[in-house]
């Protein structure tokens, strides 16, 4: 049996360094699928899809609501084919009426053990609309290591320089955040991997430097510390969401290697300048998240946040504006107060304004978007930032002997795309 | 009634339900009976919920809780609660409003929402 397991393209948000990682939710998928499964794996972001008649059933796996409506045109071409297609994935569960016009299945919760059941109403013709297993996650002792071999490895490399490979040593989050859909997506149980199983997978992973997409690597201290212990060997880079604010953590995850961590940063108050020093003392990057429109912002707290950003020497910053996706508080909040203006799942990439924030019109939260990039990156640009990040881990790594030069045959490659090289100027003398 | 992290001022009895997709969810409730007109306050509990929130699922709820305790849908005044819940952010500031439904043979879709405060609130269960 074939499946063409395909990762939808999207847009990217404008006037931003685009990055390509390899996808971690197909390779998941690939992973609890019966061995004797061919796979054939394309990842639309960075190579192009054919529309060919060689799989048996195409899988359309969906991390992210502006994926959903290309994910469904996908599906419509298919289908118009006569394939079977069927959809899983985050963005799946976030979406599953609307995906399920454009499906013969919708597959929702996690797939170890449970895509079986899928497979062999498949193969006797007898597809269910829904496959339902949002309240049945397996047993994490069965989430084995991701099937990485189903990426085309060249096509995830920026001028030679490979990009980190997605490993998670934990599932679920106890914590429920205003804008996040993860308590809904994964439950509010942390469920931790059993931590031989998660250094197995990242010593399994043929990368020299990781992100831990954990949702929170601050949720349980004891098996943090034994996670970070057992990592020290492995000599990785990575970078992750929040490390838990305690010194004996944050010290055992520098000496684990961590890089740099994605931080939100909400308010100017000393907690956030604190927080931030601590990761600093401890030799750990800090990548501010920042969410602009709340209902607290107006546009002055905004210009005074990114006033702050500079001040507490953030090494890196994302701004974001809030977008209100399904099954978040957000949403809810939102929509019963009827200030969702637009419903084009293609803009809910968090860089457009789809809803009426409180103090300030759309258009001007679309303005201040602009200026918290261009205020923040102004005497700096991202570009020289990130190599700043980069040349400090490149120096550990060579201290440590993992240092792997960038690969010379791909130097003028860009996500598989050769990088235009500008024209010559001026004339040539002889 | 197990403690709650919110106030419970709006809430005499924790409810149980299957909310999206089956998974077990849970809300505040209290039920007036002020006759002609039986008042529902379903409260979001926030982190003491595992499952879909009352906002996400308010039809499903008002039809249920209705027909459990036999009441008559056209005497129904249905108010979703979101306390305060000590947060910073303004986000998560207490917050009642009334649920307009379409009814048709018993079935609710078409949630609209009127915001009401808490006055309001307390003079609608009031004696």
């Amino acid at each position: 049996m074939k499946i063409k397991l395909i990762y939808p393209r999207w847009e990217k948000l404008e006037g931003q360094t685009t990055f390509n990682l390899p996808p971690h939710g197909p390779a998941v998928f690939a992973a609890a699928l019966p061995e004797d499964i061919e796979i054939e794996f394309i990842d639309e972001n960075v190579e192009n899809l054919e529309f060919t008649d060689d799989a048996d059933l195409v899988a359309i796996s969906m991390m992210l609501t502006t994926q959903v409506k290309r994910g469904w045109a996908i599906a419509d071409r298919f289908r118009a084919m006569g394939k079977k297609v069927v959809f899983g994935g985050i963005s799946t569960m976030l979406h599953a009426e609307e995906t399920m016009e454009h499906a013969d299945s919708v597959f929702l919760g996690e797939a170890e053990g449970n895509i079986s059941v899928l497979l062999k109403d498949f193969h006797e013709n007898s597809l269910k609309p829904v496959y339902n297993f949002m309240n049945a996650h397996p047993p994490i002792e069965m989430v084995g290591p991701a099937k990485r071999s189903i990426y085309k490895r060249d096509l995830y490399y920026h001028r030679g320089v490979q990009m980190v490979d997605l490993v998670h040593a934990s599932r679920g989050c106890k914590f429920n955040c205003y804008p996040c859909a993860v308590a809904y997506l994964g439950g509010r149980k942390f469920r931790p991997r059993p931590i031989d199983k998660a250094i197995e997978e990242m010593a399994l992973t043929d990368n020299n430097r990781m992100f831990l997409v954990d949702n929170s690597l601050a949720q349980d201290k004891e098996w943090l510390m034994t996670l970070f212990r057992e990592m020290i060997p492995l000599k990785k880079s990575w970078c992750s969401h929040t490390i838990m604010d305690d010194p004996e953590v944050l010290d055992l995850a520098a000496q684990a290697g961590s890089w740099f961590v994605y931080q939100a940063v909400f308010d100017t108050s000393d907690y956030i300048r604190e927080r931030v020093k601590r990761y600093h003392d401890y030799g750990i990057g800090v990548e501010g998240t920042i969410l602009l429109g709340l209902d607290d912002h107006t546009e002055d707290s905004i210009k005074r946040l990114i006033d702050f950003l500079l001040e507490i020497n953030l090494d890196l910053a994302e701004f974001t504006v809030l977008a209100p996706f399904p099954h978040t508080k957000a949403w809810d909040d939102l929509r019963k107060q009827k200030r969702i203006f637009n419903y084009d799942w293609n803009d809910y990439n968090a860089g457009k304004v789809v809803y009426q924030p409180k103090n300030m019109t759309p258009e001007r939260l679309q303005e201040l978007y602009h200026y918290a990039w261009d205020t923040f990156y102004k005497d700096e640009t991202q570009s020289f930032k990130m190599s700043q990040l980069f040349m400090k881990i490149a120096q550990r790594e060579v201290s440590l002997g993992t240092y792997r030069p960038r690969r010379r045959d791909l130097r003028n490659i860009s996500f598989g795309n050769e990088i235009a090289r500008p024209a010559k100027t001026g004339n040539k003398t002889a | 009634m197990k403690k709650l992290k919110v106030s419970t001022d709006f809430i005499n009895e924790i409810y149980e339900f299957k909310g999206k997709w089956d998974v077990p969810s849970k809300c505040g409730l209290m039920v007036v009976n002020k006759g002609d007109e039986h008042i529902i306050i379903a409260s979001e509990l926030y982190d003491e919920n595992p499952g879909t929130s009352v906002n996400n699922w308010n039809c499903e709820l008002a039809e249920t809780i209705c027909r459990e305790r036999g009441i008559e849908p056209a005497t129904l005044v249905f108010i979703e609660h979101t306390p305060d819940k000590g947060s910073k952010l303004e986000n998560y500031r207490e917050t009642f409003d009334r649920v307009i439904f379409k009814i048709e043979d018993g079935k609710f879709t078409d949630p609209d929402w009127e915001p009401l405060t808490r006055e309001e609130v307390q003079k609608l269960i009031g004696d």
